[in-house]
């Protein structure tokens, strides 16, 4: 059983979250093991099983970049570990702001800082754009394997601005 | 976890940092990346056009530990090495060398990626049969 399956709710990137939270608790009674301490052994360890899966589900698809993997896996939208792949063109974006990253590490300019914050917001913008009509149609529909590559695409290069923002908050206190 | 000393030296005393001219007729660039970790790595070789060797070789990567440290003993192993020889070089023998924990065994496959990439632009630019085969991991 998927983790959809299991709060009841449709395979989708963008999710009814007032549904999914009410269906957790709503397992969180039905599961909670103080109301099993008097059945038998198996039932127990049973219950303690779908307490947990209750959890670990719940944390997964209430955050939306945990959902969107969850979900790009779920379908077999995401290769191995290595084996995903980006254009040429965008690699060769993150090696421009990269290296602009580790000229401010070495001499830290708050112009140079803003032209990468500037471009960096650019990007996920543009980004952000790309994706959301594909996230917003997605209905778990088999002839919708192009819309999963395109959100494909969209979790990695979220990954490569994910780092590079962490990088830049380090200087936000400067 | 406990890192290899090779691995430590690589890391904190990375060789060969730098850029080639990729303009060059004998440079070569392989960029590569590893989306989980946001990881990329840019490796170039430069080959003498008289001998067919790789007589320098230049990295630049933003990722972890062990994708620095391999980037930083693939261009080590390609200086001095011939295209043929160069191809030689796979993941494992760079997991060997680094003693890498299975966890980052995708860093030194990066590192084959971006040597076979450097390659195969360097062939191509020079009008030579590519020779680089599409990668088997």
């Amino acid at each position: 059983m998927n983790y959809f399956e299991f709060f009841d709710l449709p395979v989708r990137f963008i999710l009814d979250e007032a549904a999914l939270k009410r269906q957790f608790y709503v397992n969180s009674k039905k599961y909670h093991p103080d109301f099993y301490t008097l059945a038998s052994e198996s039932k127990q360890a049973e219950i303690l099983e779908l307490s947990t899966l209750n959890n670990q589900a719940y944390q997964t698809l209430v955050d939306f970049d945990k959902r969107m993997k969850y979900v790009l896996e779920l379908k077999g939208a995401l290769a191995e570990e290595g084996k995903n792949k980006l254009p040429q063109a965008f690699l060769l974006e993150m090696m421009d702001i990269n290296e602009a990253l580790m000229e401010l590490e070495f001499d830290f300019e708050q112009e140079a800082y803003q032209r990468v914050l500037s471009s960096l917001e650019a990007q996920q913008s543009a980004l952000d754009a790309s994706v959301a009509s594909a996230l917003a149609t997605y209905e778990d529909l088999p002839e919708q394997t192009a819309l999963l590559d395109t959100i494909k695409n969209y979790y990695l290069k979220k990954r490569y601005l994910l780092r590079i923002k962490e990088n830049l908050n380090k200087f936000a206190s400067l | 976890m406990a890192y290899s000393d090779k691995l430590l030296e690589h890391f904190k005393h990375p060789k060969n940092v730098g850029t080639l001219d990729k303009s060059k007729k004998t440079v070569g660039t392989g960029l590569v990346g590893a989306p989980e970790c946001g990881d990329v790595m840019r490796l170039q070789i430069e080959v003498d056009e008289a001998t067919g060797m790789i007589k320098d070789a230049k990295f630049k990567t933003f990722g972890c530990g062990s994708a620095i440290a391999s980037s930083s003993l693939a261009t080590e192993w390609l200086k001095g090495k011939s295209i043929d020889e160069a191809l030689t070089i796979d993941n494992m023998t760079i997991v060997e060398e680094l003693a890498l924990p299975p966890v980052k065994i995708h860093c030194s496959v990066l590192a084959e990626d971006a040597i076979k990439g450097a390659i195969k632009d360097y062939q191509e630019k020079n009008g030579i049969t590519v020779t680089v085969e599409e990668s088997s991991h």
